[in-house]
């Protein structure tokens, strides 16, 4: 279909929805729903009338907008962990009416797993999608002392881990390039600090999280497989105030506070790993030692006036390892600029301005250095369209412009050629429409359609390869010109049938367009892995996914369960020549091989979200399997994210106001992997032979954590608590690598080696807040 | 392939910041591994002055300690391009020798195996002999250093032809071992074409006792990307390619192995104590 007709589509697609939108005698109570104590708006109140047939939520700025005929209104607002406020209005014209909720005190040490509405799960058409605040991930078991974002939404259903300790993340089969991770709407390209092992989210500046598996809205778009939206707090409006914590890796601090009282806000939070620090005092290493990592906060927010409020948010975080004449160093650098704007009280924008930044290098003291990265700048538009009670259309464009930085070795000595992979350019521009619509009180539609367009720029040139990686043919482009384009029409649907108040059955498709890959040489994914734009070569990803799930919660929403199916086919995935180089290699586009994917599974969720006793079981049997031209003779093959059984099962117990115990036991299936299937001799080296792709599994992973919380006295000035974590509890040795080799002692026999990485681990962290 | 050399370095530095940042622990174990249907591998060379020595083999069970199977039955030709050619002839234990044909410079060869009325061809051409020019040591201060006792590397110098597109292979022995400690390779593209070549291997370091021989082979490029493919395999914690393979055969698509023609030079040195 032409570009062209494809926009009109969406056009007729967006009037469709004015047209169906009644013109009754109403009014919009619109306005902010604000945390009481700190000002923060609070996402996903609930706002609904008292015979509960009419409701919305507040967004992500806390904003909502509901639209009622001109009477007489009672109206709550509703948000767990919360008091719930009763307004009576009488609705004559349009009102604002900004709303501050105070936390129940009763609820202070209830722990709650979800702050959003009790039975969201059942009543929104969202299926496979998971919101988490920082309360659920606070009282987790860590590693190192680190509370951890990604670690903890590899816990639930369909989000398997794909490396021991490893933030890398596989959602239903995807590759961990398949993941939209955005903070403050900022694509983050490389999520990890320390090779991996830690997440660049300091959790102290996270107001939470949600992750989208399938019926991912049509407002996001960019990856095959997920997105994983988190949001930065926004800082006290009413007070000042600090927290921070010291652990054993790291320490960090955090301090807010507003400017103008009620107006503007500020936030900043520092976290630094200290590992140099002690190793250079205990005389461990040479004071040219870097080993460290460091992130830094910040956001502001300013609230203009009712209609008007701006917020300005940074990260900057860096790895620094290194002696003195060798050392690598990366890290990202993500700035978001906002403009809330209300047009009028059902018209809500948003208005984006964004930086995003991913490099590393390597630093070869005399010899040399090597850098490589990517730049993104974006602008992004995003309306809300609280039509009325019935509907909430999305509207809005995105277009970003890509820098890519394959890669450069410069040598220090002369007579050395340097090495330069020039740069690529692109752009990627997108549109989308979606409504969710509330055709009655049993069925909810969310229907959207995102239309994407990708173009790749001079100057560079496109190059053609013959098999056996040659170039057979060069076609040089000017700065500005076109150097290839690709179009993506992605259709979203979501259908939640509500059976009764306790049972509901929900279906979505989701087509998805990726224009970016990931050039890496593992499947965990390592600093040093490059981003590439879809070429001349490289075809974009698309994914179409299928799912149908049924949920139900028991005992007044205390217990949610879900079963979930899903089936998902992958179109252009990338795999790499035998043997390829990956990093500074100028014909990479030559070495990759594409082909298809599926992916098919069911996920079993039982979670258990008030009380003393919270927690979930997390179950998923899944198959996922890759079939390219060029590997395992063109055959299907299983694929590195295979996992056939993953199981988590999370649980907290509070034993008193002051002491709290949790526990993780996690299991999984081995990776897919290729193992030698004999040897053979060579210049006399024994020599592994191999069969087939993926042809073994790694042994089964499994372990228990656990994490002893306790808290100090709340009525002190400064408020303190103790966290006392054991990972790896019973000590199994899982295996990180298995790798084949000539016996040291030996050279004649030949033996697998497994390497593990941690054991159980120890930690403590001293919490506090003034 | 001129990143190969970088790639190695730079993955071997994450590994070595990974896990000397863990506190990771290695252990041999026992793992069931299928038994393939033997294969046959081919290690075969012709070097400088000398006739042509080939091996055939089969591929054994991973684990196994016994020796291979021996293809003793196959009729092994090799050729020198536009000159003569010869059938090697079977010495025992699948090594098959010639008398006639000797490898010299500037010239291309052809070896042709019949096993089973299946055909093997592989060519390689042997380039200008280099010469190992210097070998000194330096102290080495970079990463992973032991603080025991001081460390070394090499800083070699060889003799390179600026009119040809050279490739090198450096195995590196110590104190008398028959079997190298490490070997490396490298291409004419990481130097300039300039008639002698300094470079300082990062992957070999040795200690004072040690008496250490270097042996230089120039290679074509064929033999040089078998090397680089076979290195990733036989150290893996040095490579950077995330799936194993078996290194391309320049023999064909069915068999294992490669067959190439080289030259070399070698050179002893040994740490003297200063004074």
């Amino acid at each position: 279909m032409h570009y062209t007709h494809k926009i009109g589509l969406l056009i007729s697609f967006l009037c469709f929805f004015v047209i169906s939108s009644n013109a009754q005698n109403k009014h919009t109570i619109s306005g902010e729903v604000l945390d009481a104590a700190t000002g923060e708006a609070l996402i996903g109140v609930t706002v609904y009338t008292a015979d509960k047939t009419v409701g919305t939520m507040t967004n992500t700025y806390g904003f909502y907008s509901l639209t009622l005929p001109a009477k007489e209104q009672t109206i709550y607002y509703s948000f767990v962990g919360y008091q719930t406020q009763k307004r009576e209005i009488k609705l004559t014209s349009n009102q604002n009416i900004k709303i501050e909720l105070v936390v129940n005190k009763t609820a202070l040490n209830e722990v709650v797993i979800s702050a959003e509405k009790k039975d969201k799960n059942i009543t929104s058409s969202q299926m496979s999608g998971e919101k988490l605040d920082m309360k659920t991930i606070d009282k987790l078991p860590v590693l190192f002392g680190e509370r951890d974002v990604l670690k903890t939404i590899q816990l639930l259903p369909g989000i398997s881990t794909v490396s021991e300790g490893g933030n890398g993340f596989s959602v239903r089969g995807g590759s961990i390039d398949q993941n939209l991770i955005l903070l403050d709407e900022a694509p983050v390209y490389s999520a990890s600090h320390l090779m991996g092992f830690f997440s660049v989210f300091n959790s102290d500046a996270i107001k939470g999280m949600t992750v989208y598996k399938s019926g991912i809205p049509a407002n996001y778009g960019g990856r095959a497989a997920s997105v994983l939206d988190i949001t930065m707090r926004d800082g006290n409006m009413k007070t000042f105030q600090g927290s921070g914590g010291i652990g054993l890796l790291a320490s960090r601090l955090t301090l807010e506070g507003p400017i103008i009282k009620d107006k503007m806000s500020f936030i900043v939070s520092g976290r630094r790993s200290y590992a140099d620090l002690m190793a250079k005092a205990a005389n461990q290493v040479s004071g040219d030692t870097k080993m460290y990592f460091y992130d830094l906060n910040a956001k502001l927010n300013y609230k203009i006036n009712d209609n008007n409020r701006l917020y300005l948010s940074g990260y900057f975080g860096k790895d620094d390892f290194g002696f003195e004449d060798l050392g690598m160093d990366w890290g990202n650098t993500t700035a978001t600029l906002r403009w809330n704007h209300l047009f009028s009280s059902q018209l809500f924008s948003n208005t984006t301005a964004l930086y995003s930044e991913y490099d590393y290098g390597f630093n070869f003291g005399d010899n040399g250095s090597m850098s490589s990265g990517i730049k993104d700048v974006s602008l992004k538009q995003d309306f809300t369209w609280y039509a009325n009670p019935q509907n909430t259309t999305k509207f809005g464009f995105n277009t970003t412009y890509h820098t890519f930085y394959p890669g450069e070795f410069l040598f220090e000595d002369n007579s050395i050629s340097d090495i330069k992979i020039p740069e690529k350019q692109a752009l990627e521009t997108s549109v989308y429409a979606s409504n969710e619509q509330k055709l009655n009180q049993k069925l909810v539609f969310d229907y959207g359609l995102r239309l994407s367009m990708f173009n790749q720029f001079g100057p560079g040139e496109n190059v053609t390869y013959n098999s056996n990686n040659n170039i057979i043919n060069e076609e040089l482009y000017g700065k500005g010109e076109v150097m290839q384009s690709y179009y993506g029409f992605e259709p979203r649907l979501g259908i939640n049938y509500l059976m009764n108040s306790k049972s509901s059955l929900k279906l979505s498709y989701n087509r998805m367009v990726q224009y970016l890959h990931l050039m890496s040489n593992s499947t965990s994914g390592q600093p040093t892995d490059t981003w590439m734009p879809s070429t001349f070569n490289i075809e974009p990803t698309t994914v179409n996914q299928y799912s149908v799930g049924f949920f139900r919660n028991f005992m007044d929403n205390s217990f949610e369960f879900s079963i979930e199916s899903y089936y998902k086919t992958m179109n252009n995935i990338s795999d790499y020549k035998d043997g390829t180089q990956v990093m500074l290699n100028e014909d990479i586009e030559s070495y990759i091989l594409q082909g298809e994917g599926r992916s098919y599974g069911l996920e079993f969720y039982l979670k258990k979200k008030y009380g003393d006793f919270t927690g979930w079981i997390s179950y998923t049997l899944s198959n996922t399997d890759n079939k390219i031209e060029g590997i395992n003779n063109g055959e299907w093959y299983d694929s590195s994210y295979d996992k056939t059984h993953d199981v988590s099962i999370v649980s907290s117990y509070q034993f008193t106001p002051r002491v709290s115990i949790s526990a993780n036991w996690i299991f999984y299936t081995g990776n897919a992997v290729t193992f030698p299937s004999g040897k053979y001799d060579f210049d006399g080296h024994q020599v592994p032979y191999y069969t087939e792709r993926n042809g073994y599994r790694m042994p089964n992973y499994h372990r228990v954590d656990l994490n002893i919380h306790l808290e100090g006295n709340k009525n002190k000035r400064i408020q303190s608590s103790w966290d006392f974590s054991l990972y790896n509890l019973y000590n199994r040795m899982n295996a990180y690598t298995i790798n084949f080799r000539e016996s040291e002692t030996n050279p004649n026999v030949t033996e697998a080696v497994k390497l593990s990485l941690f054991g159980i681990v120890p930690s403590v962290t001293w919490n506090f807040k003034f | 392939m001129k990143q190969y050399l970088i790639n190695k370095i730079m993955f071997s530095f994450s590994l070595c910041v990974l896990l000397g940042s863990m506190p990771s622990c290695e252990e041999v174990i026992d793992i069931d591994l299928n038994d393939s249907d033997p294969k046959l591998s081919i290690d075969g060379k012709i070097e400088m002055g000398q006739t042509a020595q080939i091996q055939l083999s089969y591929t054994t069970d991973y684990f196994s300690e016994e020796a291979p199977n021996y293809e003793t039955d196959a009729i092994v030709n090799i050729k020198e391009l536009n000159g003569r050619v010869e059938t090697l002839i079977h010495q025992g234990k699948g090594l098959y020798t010639g008398n006639i044909v000797i490898g010299r410079e500037g010239f291309e060869y052809e070896l042709e195996i019949n096993v089973d009325d299946k055909t093997y061809l592989g060519k390689s051409s042997m380039l200008t002999p280099t010469e190992i020019l210097n070998i000194e040591y330096l102290e080495f201060d970079g990463f992973g250093g032991s603080e025991e006792e001081t460390e070394y590397q090499l800083q070699i110098v060889l003799k390179n032809n600026p009119l040809e597109e050279n490739y090198y292979l450096l195995k590196y022995y110590i104190n008398g071992s028959d079997k190298e400690d490490t070997y490396s390779v490298y291409s004419h593209e990481f130097f300039p074409n300039e008639e002698t070549i300094e470079f300082s291997p990062m992957r070999f370091i040795f200690t004072k006792d040690d008496v250490v021989t270097v042996k230089a082979y120039s290679i074509d490029e064929g033999t040089y990307d078998y090397y680089s493919q076979l290195d990733e395999i036989i150290d893996p914690h040095g490579g950077g390619s995330s799936t194993p393979f078996n290194p391309a055969s320049n023999m064909g698509q069915d068999v294992l192995g490669y067959f190439r023609a080289w030259s070399f030079d070698q050179k002893t040195v040994q740490i003297e104590e200063e004074e």
